[in-house]
């Protein structure tokens, strides 16, 4: 049974774990003030899906991770996928092949306390031949670069406000031939690098993009964020496709702006974030997905590695998710609206007519019948006042393309250890 | 004459333009231009290009350049006609929309030395990318990554459409003892794959050769594809009829569509089961006339029709080769020598219990162990976990999610 009612009233936070079943596990006890928790399964370090389980007697133990996975087919199937895979291929199935010299790029606007944890949790997990650089976007004073200047990375300052104007910066400076991006609100696993790489080895590969699960559930907001809306998961199976296997317009199923790599090359050469894009601008989201849509178009593949694990940080607050919830559908359908009348696509207004349908009518109708694992009416109707205004400001930022065409210059201060 | 290392031979036919940009790449060579000579093969008559040859010998940039003339045959008989009159050792095929970067000729070259036996040495000749491809252009342009990709990758299980005649190379003497290409693929298509084949057979090895790169102007177009494809289709029931083992293979074979494949893979599997189908459903076509079902009528008659003519097709194919395989310690180091271009069936066991018999379709593009390891698990999930002592959850395995690539990562 899942802990979620339509209201937040008696809420406990959920403990977020990890269990390898291949490892030694002697069980986890309760922390005060948790009755349940979210559990990644992994298998040799492969994640295979996770369970939301009770504390029975105070502990979670090997035996009932075991139980409650039994009675999930999809995941019981692909742990057994990896076991028979390894002992037909024995053990180097991932052979440490040379990846890509590679640039993992952290887009921050004033959050040096976030910061400084995704810095140390990346330069735990760095190889030797990637650099990190983090993109002060629109600074309004000295905090983040005083974090960066802890660490062995690069810093520049990109002026110019939105997350996509620090993305553009961010693929300029990079020296690497694949750049990674992640946020300045997470926490990435120590195999991160390595596995949000591997994919460029693949044929055709323009784009990876990687599994986020939630850092904590500590409040309402990030428990509803997570189990009711669908956080930024995009399951447990790895995928391969190009334009032949998914219409570009849907790349947003693949992947998010948290945990994505692309060839350093395409970027510039497909103008994959235009910088009227995603926060800090009208369109609020999506920057991401566009940039996925380009790549998919011009006939590249995009990968999605589930073993590429960051943890995210939802928000806490319950405004703030109400916010983000509708930045995300006027992004979203702003996009698809641009991919329609600017690009020509007429794959997208069928994408749109489907999400509507199977997302928001069907979420809308949960929420009215106040169902297990809805959302709340109101975060509903923050997404549906999003996607009505999308057309306005899809409009606007159309107008403002003609006028602005982003040949304003940002000023950059390489610095850092 | 006996100096030279090698002989590039280009068919070309009414595209001096592309011709020139090849020349052009091949007067740029590392290699001495005193130490290999270009042959020409028109195909057809071409002022325009007869008129670049000759300025281009007056301006001698190229000190060994000749041509030949035919009356338009086809590339196969165009190629033939150049290695015919080549004098060295090697023999070079480029097309003549593959322009070499200047190593081409030296990394060749060093191929066959390094290797102690004759060997075919494929070149690497991705395809150029516009900034406005038109779909049918970034369909071809990701068919040609693919396939070079695959033919690249260490473990991968050499196959007949490996050779790929646009930029290869071989030793004379190899190509003459094997016969050349086959003639009567006249037009388009097959030809080289069928080459491939005859070499394979003949235990010559294939290696791959990055540095022997060539840009690729692919300038077909939809229309000019498809009636290229028409000709390929042409020439696979040629291939079919000189190698039937390879007629399951064949893209004419390879349907895309769920039912077809279904039943492609009951008709090569269990050929009897449309002998006892066919006749019940012949006999109730009068009764379904008399019932007034036309379209039924219709739709049946036809299927039985095409049934029947895949019949006799699949009939000529001989059974399937025969390998145990034993995975009791996992798939060995050396699986068994399957071919990337016929059918195998693998009769699978472990601890001396048999697990089942598993049907190995070509083609195989992937290395040979992780497809394997993804055929196994798809098609005998239950007994591989019995014998592993595994659980398996359900009684009856379902296709998990379908790999391709995802063992690289």
């Amino acid at each position: 049974v899942s802990a979620i009612r339509p209201d937040g009233e008696h809420f406990q936070p959920v403990k977020v774990l990890e269990v390898d079943l291949a490892r030694a596990f002697e069980g986890s006890p309760a922390p005060a003030g948790y009755s349940r928790a979210l559990v990644l399964v992994r298998w040799n370090g492969s994640p295979v899906g996770t369970l939301e389980l009770p504390y029975a007697d105070g502990r979670i133990t090997r035996q009932q991770v075991i139980r409650a996975l039994e009675s999930e087919e999809q995941m019981s199937q692909r742990l057994l996928h990896m076991k028979l895979r390894a002992r037909l291929l024995g053990g180097a199935i991932n052979a440490e092949d040379p990846l890509p010299p590679a640039t993992v790029a952290i887009c921050t606007r004033d959050r040096p306390h976030d910061l400084r944890r995704c810095l140390e949790s990346l330069v735990a997990a760095r190889p030797s031949n990637c650099e990190i650089l983090v993109i002060d976007n629109d600074a309004p004073d000295d905090a983040t670069r005083r974090v960066a200047a802890e660490f062995d990375v690069r810093y520049a300052r990109e002026p110019r406000r939105g997350l996509n104007a620090a993305r553009r910066l961010a693929a300029r400076l990079a020296c690497g031939e694949v750049v990674a991006f992640t946020d300045d609100d997470v926490v990435v696993d120590d195999g991160w690098i390595r596995a949000i790489l591997r994919p460029f080895r693949v044929p055709r590969v323009g784009a990876a993009a990687g599994l986020t699960l939630p850092l904590e559930l500590e409040t309402w907001a990030q428990y509803l964020f997570e189990r009711a809306y669908g956080g930024h998961g995009r399951g447990f199976d790895s995928l391969v496709v190009d334009h032949t296997a998914i219409a570009p317009c849907a790349a947003g199923r693949i992947g998010n702006g948290a945990n994505m790599a692309f060839r350093r090359d395409l970027v510039d050469e497909l103008d994959a974030f235009g910088p009227d894009l995603d926060v800090g601008t009208r369109t609020l989201s999506g920057g991401d997905t566009y940039a996925l849509y380009r790549v998919l178009a011009s006939g590249y593949r995009v990968a999605y590695n589930p073993g590429a694990l960051v943890w995210h940080r939802h928000r806490r607050d319950y405004d703030g998710l109400r916010r983000a919830l509708h930045g995300y559908n006027v992004g979203g359908f702003s996009f698809l609206l641009r991919c329609w009348l600017s690009h020509g696509d007429w794959q997208a207004p069928r994408v749109a007519a489907s999400w509507l349908l199977h997302h928001h009518a069907r979420q809308l109708a949960m929420s009215i019948l106040r169902r297990p694992r809805s959302l709340p009416l109101d975060l509903m109707l923050a997404q549906l006042r999003g996607v009505l205004v999308s057309p306005m400001v899809y409009a606007r930022s159309r107008s403002r393309a003609t006028d602005d065409p982003g040949s304003h210059s940002p000023e950059t201060a390489d610095g850092g250890a | 004459v006996s100096a030279l290392a090698c002989s590039v031979v280009i068919p070309s036919h009414e595209r001096p333009a592309a011709l020139e940009r090849v020349l052009d790449g091949l007067s740029r060579q590392t290699l001495a231009t005193d130490r290999f000579e270009v042959i020409v093969a028109l195909d057809g008559e071409n002022r325009a290009s007869l008129e670049m040859l000759d300025s281009w010998r007056r301006s001698g940039r190229l000190t060994h350049l000749r041509w030949i003339q035919q009356p338009r045959r086809g590339q196969s008989v165009a190629r033939t006609r150049g290695a015919e009159v080549a004098s060295a050792p090697v023999l070079v095929f480029l097309d003549d929309d593959v322009v070499p970067t200047p190593h081409l000729l030296e990394a060749h070259l060093r191929g066959h030395a390094d290797a102690e036996e004759a060997v075919i040495v494929l070149g690497d000749y991705p395809m150029v990318r516009g900034a406005a491809d038109s779909l049918y252009q970034v369909s071809a342009w990701a068919w040609w990554e693919d396939m070079l990709f695959a033919r690249a990758q260490s473990g991968h299980l050499s196959s007949c459409r490996d050779f790929c005649a646009g930029n290869v190379s071989l030793r004379r003497a190899v190509f003459l003892a094997v016969g050349g290409f086959d003639l009567d693929f006249s037009e388009y298509g097959g030809e080289d794959y069928e080459l491939g084949y005859r070499l394979l057979q003949a235990g010559v090895r294939f290696v791959t050769e990055p540095a022997a790169l060539a840009a690729h102007h692919h300038t077909t177009t939809p229309a000019g594809a498809l009636q290229n494809s028409r000709k390929e289709g042409h020439n696979d029931v040629r291939m079919g009829r000189k190698h039937p083992e390879l007629l399951p293979g064949l893209r004419l074979m390879r349907r895309q569509r769920v039912r077809d494949r279904a039943i492609l893979r009951v008709l090569f599997g269990v050929p009897f089961a449309f002998d006892l189908l066919v006749p019940p459903l012949r006999r109730s076509l009068p009764a379904i006339e008399r019932l007034g079902l036309r379209s039924i009528w219709l739709k049946v008659f036809d299927a039985l029709g095409s049934w029947t003519a895949l019949q006799e097709l699949v009939g000529a194919a001989p059974p399937p080769v025969r390998h145990r395989l034993d995975v009791t310690d996992g798939l060995p180091a050396r699986p068994p020598p399957l071919s990337a271009d016929v059918a195998a069936e693998l009769e699978v066991c472990a601890h001396g219990q048999p697990l089942g018999t598993v049907v190995v379709d070509p083609p195989i593009e992937r290395p040979l162990r992780p497809h394997l390891a993804d055929l196994l698990i798809e098609r005998l999930e239950g007994p591989l976990a019995r014998a592993f002592g595994e659980e398996s959850g359900r009684a009856t395995a379902r296709p998990g999610p379908a790999r391709s690539y995802q063992d690289l990562f």
